[in-house]
């Protein structure tokens, strides 16, 4: 193989096996990749991302790096002692759980609640606002009437309902988190496919015979996507905070696996004695949340721009 | 008008049905005896056999529903399932007071710093000053409601002692007054309404801009020499004031869900900790009731809303 670089390309009829050989610059995927993302290069997007995904790894690679306790498994005669004490960067709470540990396994537990969460309502609420947007006559209405009510309703209070009756646990959190961003989802999805089904290479899909799925799939979806992912990132914040208060009033994850939202909960009593106890657990929810909505405007600002 | 009221009342009837019957289904699927926790020691085979058919419990899925719904149409809300087994609609009517007192003082203190904060952020025309409003928005944001409670109690009535951290005085009770039951109202109100505030902001900031913008009255206004100030405080806030409306019904369920929240932070006996109550201790009569109230009060109050936007606004009262 030579390293010839040939000023023009075959033409089809020259093209051969050999000759394709030749190694042109050749754009692979992750180039692309990395193309497309550096479009997003800009201070606004990079640093809530940044904190994000700081976050991300303080929960999820902190405890093996620190080599942390596993939650719940404190020493009693450590109990209540202050920030800074050998051992214990942060001090401990009235069991004796060191509490920078409970802050990254209750990180754990948080985003992953929050992120299951979404994930559940924006796959439902986007099929199903997909499908109201699609089929305008029949199902349109009704799937609308049935978000309406959803929409209508507190959402904590539904949440509550159905936590209370499924029992405390972090799969039941994330049912009842999930249910209600359904309905959130489901209006976006829907304003959006809107816009998308009077175009014209939808109707030039419908004319050439595609299936309704199919449309919906390759045609629809792409051109809403990024709505749907940008209001995403702020259901995110929605599902934490929901989180936190299902945690709070004791129907969300039980203790002894931590959240953010049952350390303040457990700990509210220590109020004057411990306040680290608090604003570390709401210092990082506050991070988050406020990170994911930046990150959200951001990317919908430079879309808007572009 | 009148024909608006009819067109959404079948609508209405649709949401709070959807709402008690999901409530309903919840509750059924749900395992429970209720007439065992019903009888307690004074439990006889006659006896349960009696309380069943009483609360309707042998009869199948949708009849049930419907006997309940008659009943609770007539006014029969039954009783609660926890001693001392009372009428769940004189429950829900004593906790009715402090959580609508709770949600008037959050709605006013809302919309004021809303209003507020919204027109400083576009009056100064700085830059600066409309990034600090966004940055403080965003932050209220971005608290979860029960936080922004505890560490406001702990900076208020911990450190300061400015405030009392009880939310609720009945005004009833012995020793009890207005005065003393209004004070203590105020504080978890301003908290709720710190929590909710944001949403209103956003939307009233963007409705002031684009009225700004784009309408011609503004240029007309501003042709005939009308300065700067004026015409914000004169022409644009008043027609902006109707985006207001319908922004503050949207937040009106997510008001109600701080409320819940909010509730337990502080204490405060209201509809919010009687919801709790009833679904943590499994007393679904009062738990259905409850939610088939809220459901009402949301669903009357966005129609009240649009109303009022009608009674407002000519160009949506002849469309209607």
């Amino acid at each position: 193989m030579s390293a010839v670089k040939t000023p023009t390309l075959p033409t089809p009829s020259q093209r051969s096996p050999r000759t394709r050989a030749i190694p042109l610059r050749r754009e692979g995927p992750a180039r692309m990749w990395w193309y497309r993302l550096r479009r997003y290069r800009r201070p606004g997007i990079i640093i809530p991302g940044a904190i994000l995904l700081l976050i991300v790894l303080f929960s999820f690679l902190g405890p093996i790096v620190l080599n942390s306790p596993k939650p719940g498994t404190g020493d009693l005669s450590d109990y209540m002692l202050p920030p800074g004490s050998p051992g214990h960067l942060l001090g401990t709470n009235a069991f004796g759980n060191d509490t920078l540990s409970q802050l990254m396994y209750g990180g754990q537990t948080t985003l992953i609640v929050a992120v299951c969460a979404t994930a559940l309502g924006l796959v439902a609420g986007t099929a199903l606002g997909m499908i109201a947007g699609y089929y305008q006559r029949i199902a349109g209405p009704v799937i609308m009437r049935v978000l309406d009510v959803i929409f209508a309703f507190p959402d904590i209070i539904l949440a509550i309902a159905i936590a209370a009756y499924l029992g405390p646990s972090m799969v039941n959190a994330i049912w009842a988190i999930g249910f209600f961003s359904v309905a959130g989802f489901g209006r976006i999805a829907r304003a959006q496919a809107l816009r998308v089904v009077h175009m014209d290479f939808v109707v030039a899909a419908r004319s050439s015979g595609s299936s309704a799925l199919r449309i919906l799939v390759t045609h629809v979806w792409p051109n809403i996507a990024g709505r749907v992912f940008a209001y995403g990132l702020v259901a995110f914040g929605y599902a934490m905070m929901a989180e936190a208060a299902l945690s709070y009033l004791g129907l969300g994850v039980p203790l002894p696996t931590p959240s953010w939202g049952n350390i303040i909960g457990t700990n509210q009593a220590y109020i004057s004695t411990a306040p680290q106890l608090l604003y570390l657990p709401a210092l990082c929810m506050f991070a988050t949340i406020a990170c994911a909505n930046l990150f959200s405007d951001a990317i919908q600002e430079k879309r808007a721009a572009e | 008008m009148l024909r608006m009221i009819l067109r959404r009342i079948p609508q209405m009837l649709i949401v709070v049905l959807g709402v008690s019957f999901l409530t309903y289904t919840i509750m059924f699927v749900l395992p429970g005896d209720v007439v065992t926790t019903l009888l307690g020691d004074n439990y006889t085979e006659e006896a349960a056999a009696e309380l069943t058919q009483k609360l309707h419990l042998d009869e199948p899925f949708f009849p049930r529903y419907l006997t309940w719904l008659g009943d609770f149409v007539t006014g029969n809300g039954g009783t609660s399932l926890i001693p001392p087994h009372q009428e769940v609609w004189s429950l829900v009517w004593r906790s009715l007071l402090p959580t609508v007192e709770l949600l008037v003082v959050a709605e006013i203190f809302a919309i004021l710093i809303a209003v507020l904060l919204a027109v400083v952020s576009v009056a100064s025309r700085s830059r600066v000053v409309d990034r600090v409003i966004q940055a403080i928005a965003l932050a209220c944001n971005s608290i979860p409601g029960f936080v922004m409670g505890l560490l406001l109690i702990m900076l208020f009535a911990v450190q300061l002692k400015l405030v009392s951290p009880r939310g609720w005085v009945s005004p009833f009770g012995p020793g009890g007054d207005w005065g003393e039951n209004i004070a203590h109202i105020v504080f978890p109100g301003i908290v709720l309404g710190i929590f909710t505030f944001p949403v209103i902001m956003r939307v009233f900031r963007a409705e002031l801009v684009e009225q700004l913008d784009n309408e011609d009255y503004v240029t007309l206004a501003r042709l005939k020499g009308v300065p700067g100030r004026r015409v914000i405080f004169n022409h644009v806030l008043r027609n902006s004031s109707f985006g207001l409306l319908t922004v503050v019904g949207i937040n009106l369920a997510r008001l109600i869900g701080g409320a819940v929240i909010i509730e337990a932070v502080f204490a405060i006996p209201g509809i919010g900790t009687l919801i709790k109550d009833s679904v943590v201790s499994h007393d679904t009569p009062t738990a259905l009731v409850t939610v088939t109230v809220i459901a009402i009060f949301v669903v009357v109050m966005n129609l009240v809303i649009d109303l009022l936007y009608a009674v407002l606004d000519p160009r949506v009262r002849d469309a209607g």
